[in-house]
């Protein structure tokens, strides 16, 4: 085979553009599959190892106030292994120029093993010397550059409470440290966690010799529900707010939503590219084939075996596949990296060890040989076919064929002669010109997603914080106030309306099916914080009854007009019937809605509110406002929209880049494509375009013969593309579309307009690539050759 | 106007580099063609007789030398008006037809009058060259002659001043052959185009005015036949 392989080296080189670029689509497909695929290794390997060696909490309660002896009646639970008391509150604090909220939990006085333990990364455990020595979490430690030794001064009762920085920690608790899930993504210098002396922190924060929270570690093949039901039940007396596991934990949930995506986009994404590599070596390798039938009948007149020949187109697909896994594991590995850097932006992991893994080769070689192998043998099978007798007889003349546009007179007679020629073209290579569809179909798709994707986090961004969250500034205050006690705030300057907000915890349930979520309740006709319907209407509130988000309606199979049992997390409230009134949009958490009014019925308590929702008269008074607030004792934290919302669009940056990221890749298919199946096209045609070229047509008028081919099935690919793009969309979300945060796939016109110019401009590129090769076409040389 | 040269050729050379070879494809060639001629250009293959013609068409590029077309020096012009100058003068036939696959007939002529100034009536050229029954076929459904037919009809309908073919009857059988040369030589009796033939058979040069014979890229011989024979009488 020595000559063989001569032949192939050669043949390589003559196409080298049609081969490097297929390699190109083929590294990329490996190269993302081992990225994203590493990316999840590593986040996964590092969590499922920091949860286990810092002991993660299986169960989470929280309730108002129970005796430190309740952590032994807990402990005493036929399934817990492990239990840890602790008192966790949030309290308000002024640093660096920001009114930021801190989470201040407890941890023994003296190191021990705990449930939901924390990572030193800087300085040091606490000493036996003074009592107001605190760690800082890493993140919000970073973001306000703390030291050592410094001090940081956090509100508690109204008093400045002043604590020594002895240490920076991580916990496994909070990888996404955000404080609830009305926040998306972490702000660190908004929130961060403080954890404090356990002796001293019952002291100053008002529970001496009690705790309000546990942190439970269970026995393996224990039933979580089960043993969530049984935690509820022993702390009934002291009021619990809520039992949650890790399926519910914000920083698992997140972390492992994000994972998922992840694992599913790893799958995905270089399907993607392997077929579309397919798709070119198929088309390809069969025209090669076909061009070298004389070649091939000698072989086989000289005695080559089927096998041999065909081997010998083979070894085309199998080096592109080769060489495409080996040069993708390897950019893989190094994108790994850069994916698991980028997580580590918004999920604090210690990824200490980030780790390579070549064995991901394994899978991405042979899924990529499967694919080109598959693909160059469908297409070179027909080696079998050719006899060396026939072989060597010249080729029948390619057959013109009318088709059936030319039905439609009107319209065929008033095309020119370049357009009939395409056009019959196409029709004369349907497989071909569908093919190369398949590729642009990708490529726009793509492009569209991309832009889908930020139409839908900015959908969901308007919605949220337009038209449900109409306010400037909402207080939340650290017990329940009536509604007398709020004409304090309403009186302060500048401050034009406000509405009073009821939050508590609730336990949802129908039949068997039951869900803990947020209860909120807000006055009649509420104006700024309102509740809408999907398509951004507003839901009136009922004088009576509660509404539901729509994706509670589906957990419960509950309409408008049935009942469900309301348990509010509320010291001594048993659980009530109450009618759903109506179903309700929710972007980023969920809860359940009534009005005040229904609020005081589950309660008995009058009309109280703990948080409170504020308009200003202009924007640049905020600061004046939020000073008077703070004065306020009652005043456990104030939240500003538009730093929440500037927050959000700094963390959005990172993903706004991924766009473009998709967008090139996109264009790499769509160009690749194109080329590839043009460059097949020209070469075949070399005849017809020569002539043309004596005939008098001028350079770009003999161009437009492949060009408008290739505009023509761009505007085909287009036209499934955008459709398909955008069922993709959906689906992609829907991966995304969780309890916490509706994520709907909204584009915008605009996006399915730019989404087609682009892809009509790569193949604009293509084209220009390909100028040269029809430039290069010698009329002299082409036009005396048999054909 | 017979006696009017319309081409002139004066010294044209041609080398091309193969590797480390330069090969001479024409080495200094000099002769005229007058209006209204018919004229063969006569030799073995090799001889550098495409050369000149593909020269002389615009579809090439000398070395050196001059070629005059129509009071115009050819080899100094760019690409752009090399490419007007093939579409307004020149009319090509090939051994090999090369027409479009994927049009008729009668698109394949009219083609050519979409890029043309002062094109004839595509539907009467192609009857005149006897295929007036068969508009409507693709090539792939015409035999080889009328093949040449259509691509004849292709080089006329554009008016142009000189019509060059390059073994025009090459690839056809011997009956066959002989139709298009008649059919060649009705262009240049009756329609009073100027007709150059290049070719290595000997027979064809009978029917000539003019019979330029080449060998190894120089001019052997330039001949005045003054009795031409009519196709029908010439025999190979």
């Amino acid at each position: 085979m020595g000559v063989l392989n001569k032949k192939l080296v050669r043949d390589l080189w003559q196409s080298r553009g049609q081969f490097i670029s297929v390699l190109i689509v083929v590294i990329i497909g490996v190269m993302f599959y081992s990225g994203i695929n590493s990316a999840f290794r590593n986040l996964s390997d590092a969590s499922e190892k920091y949860y286990r060696e810092y002991r993660l909490g299986d169960l989470w309660a929280s309730f108002y106030r129970a005796p430190e002896s309740v952590e032994e009646k807990i402990k005493s639970l036929p399934f817990v292994k492990k239990a840890t008391g602790r008192v966790v509150k949030d309290a308000k604090i002024d640093i660096s120029e920001e009114n930021a909220v801190v989470r201040i939990i407890t941890l023994p006085d003296e190191k021990r093993d705990i449930v939901n333990d924390i990572m030193i990364t800087s300085g040091r455990y606490f000493s036996v010397a003074d009592s107001n020595q605190c760690l800082v979490e890493e993140g919000f430690f970073t973001a306000h550059n703390l030291k050592i030794g410094d001090s940081i001064s956090p509100v508690i009762d109204g008093k400045e409470v002043k604590l020594k920085v002895v240490g920076s920690v991580r916990s496994p608790e909070y990888v996404y440290a955000i404080k609830d899930e009305s926040e998306l993504v972490p702000d660190n210098r908004k929130f961060g966690i403080v954890y404090v002396k356990k002796s001293f922190g019952q002291a100053v924060l008002g529970f001496s010799g009690s705790i309000n929270n546990l942190s439970l570690l269970v026995k393996e093949g224990t039933d979580i529900d089960k043993a969530k039901d049984d935690v509820k039940k022993a702390l009934k007396e002291f009021g619990v707010t809520e039992v949650i596991d890790r399926e519910t934990q914000i920083s698992c949930k997140m972390l492992s939503e994000e994972m998922e995506g992840l694992k599913a986009t790893g799958g995905a994404f270089p399907i993607v590219f392997f077929i579309v590599a397919a798709v070119i070596i198929y088309i390809t390798m069969g025209r090669m084939v076909e061009n070298q039938r004389t070649q091939i009948g000698v072989l086989k007149a000289f005695g080559f075996s089927n096998l041999q020949v065909l081997l010998h187109y083979l070894s085309f697909s199998a080096l592109i596949a080769i060489l495409g896994s080996a040069i993708g594991s390897l950019f893989g590995m190094l994108l790994g990296k850069v994916f698991t850097d980028l997580e580590n932006l918004y999920f604090h992991l210690p990824v200490t060890d980030m780790k390579m893994y070549p064995e991901l080769a394994i899978p991405a070689s042979s899924l990529t040989l499967l694919f080109c192998l598959l693909a160059g043998y469908n297409s070179c099978k027909r080696v079998f076919r050719i006899l060396p007798s026939e072989a060597m007889r010249p080729k029948a003349p390619l057959k013109g064929k009318s088709i059936l546009i030319e039905k439609i007179t009107v319209l065929w007679s008033n095309l020119n002669y370049s357009w009939k020629i395409t056009l019959r073209n196409i029709f004369r290579y349907k497989r071909r010109a569908l093919f190369t569809s398949v590729g642009v179909i990708f490529a726009s798709a793509l492009t569209f997603i991309s832009f889908g994707r930020m139409d839908s986090i900015n959908y969901m961004i308007y919605q949220q914080y337009n038209n449900i969250q109409n306010y400037d500034i909402k207080v939340n205050f650290s017990r329940f106030l009536n509604m007398e006690e709020l004409n304090d705030i309403r009186n302060i300057p500048h401050i034009t309306k406000l509405e009073p907000v009821a939050e508590l915890g609730a336990e949802i349930s129908s039949g068997w099916k039951k869900k803990d979520m947020g209860f909120i309740a807000l006055i009649d006709n509420p104006e700024i914080y309102k509740v809408t319907d999907r398509n951004g209407n507003p839901v009136r509130l009922p004088a009576d009854g509660i509404l539901i988000p729509d994706k509670l309606s589906k957990t419960l199979d509950t309409r408008p007009g049935d009942t469900v049992y309301v348990k509010l997390y509320f010291p001594g409230k048993d659980k009530k019937e109450i009618q759903v009134k109506g179903i309700i949009a929710q972007y980023i958490g969920t809860s359940v809605c009534s009005s005040i009014d229904g609020i005081n019925d589950l309660t008995g308590e009058g009309r109280i509110a703990n948080s409170a929702v504020i308009k200003l008269d202009s924007g640049g008074n905020e600061k004046q406002v939020i000073d008077k607030l703070k004065e306020m004792p009652a005043v456990s934290s104030i939240q500003s929209k538009s730093d929440s919302l500037n927050n959000l669009m700094k963390s959005m940056e990172p993903m706004a880049s991924l766009t473009w990221v998709m967008i090139i890749l996109a264009a790499v298919l769509s160009v690749a494509v194109i080329y590839n199946i043009a460059a097949i096209n020209i070469f075949e045609r070399q005849r017809e375009l020569a002539t043309l070229k004596v005939l008098g047509f001028k350079e770009s008028e003999v161009r437009s013969l492949i060009f408008n081919e290739n505009y023509i099935i761009t505007l085909f690919g287009v036209l499934i593309g955008l459709p398909f793009g955008n069922w993709l969309g959906n689906l992609m979300f829907s991966v995304y579309d969780t309890e916490t945060y509706s994520f709907v796939f909204v584009a915008e016109t605009k996006a399915y307009f730019l989404a087609a110019i682009l892809t009509l401009g790569f193949t604009f590129l293509a084209n220009l690539i390909l100028t040269k090769k029809i430039m290069s076409i010698s009329m002299v040389e082409v036009l005396k050759s048999r054909e | 106007m017979m006696g009017e040269k319309i081409v002139v050729v004066k010294n044209l050379k041609k080398e091309y580099v193969m590797g480390e070879v330069i090969v001479k494809a024409a080495n200094g060639m000099s002769f005229d063609i007058d209006k209204e001629e018919f004229v063969v250009v006569l030799g073995p293959s090799g001889s550098g007789k495409s050369t000149v013609l593909n020269i002389i068409g615009g579809m090439d590029r000398p070395t050196s030398g001059e070629v005059w077309v129509n009071g115009t020096n050819i080899v100094g012009i760019s690409d752009k008006e090399l490419t007007i100058y093939r579409r307004k003068y020149i009319g090509f036939v090939f051994q090999f037809y090369n027409l479009m696959p994927n049009l008729t007939a009668i698109e394949n002529v009219e083609l050519v009058t979409e890029v043309s100034d002062s094109p004839l009536n595509a539907k009467d050229v192609l009857r005149d060259v006897g295929l007036g029954e068969r508009f409507n076929n693709f090539p792939a459904q015409l035999s080889g002659g009328e093949q040449q037919r259509v691509a004849i009809a292709r080089a006329l309908v554009k008016n142009p001043l000189l019509l060059l073919c390059d073994e025009p009857t090459g690839a056809l059988d011997y009956k066959t052959g002989k139709s298009i040369l008649k059919l060649l030589h009705k262009v240049n009796k009756e329609m009073k185009k100027t007709v150059v033939i290049i070719t290595h058979n000997a027979a064809i040069a009978a029917m000539a005015d003019k019979v330029i014979r080449v060998k190894s890229g120089e001019i052997e011989s330039i001949e005045i036949n003054k009795q031409p024979q009519p196709p029908e009488r010439i025999e190979w």
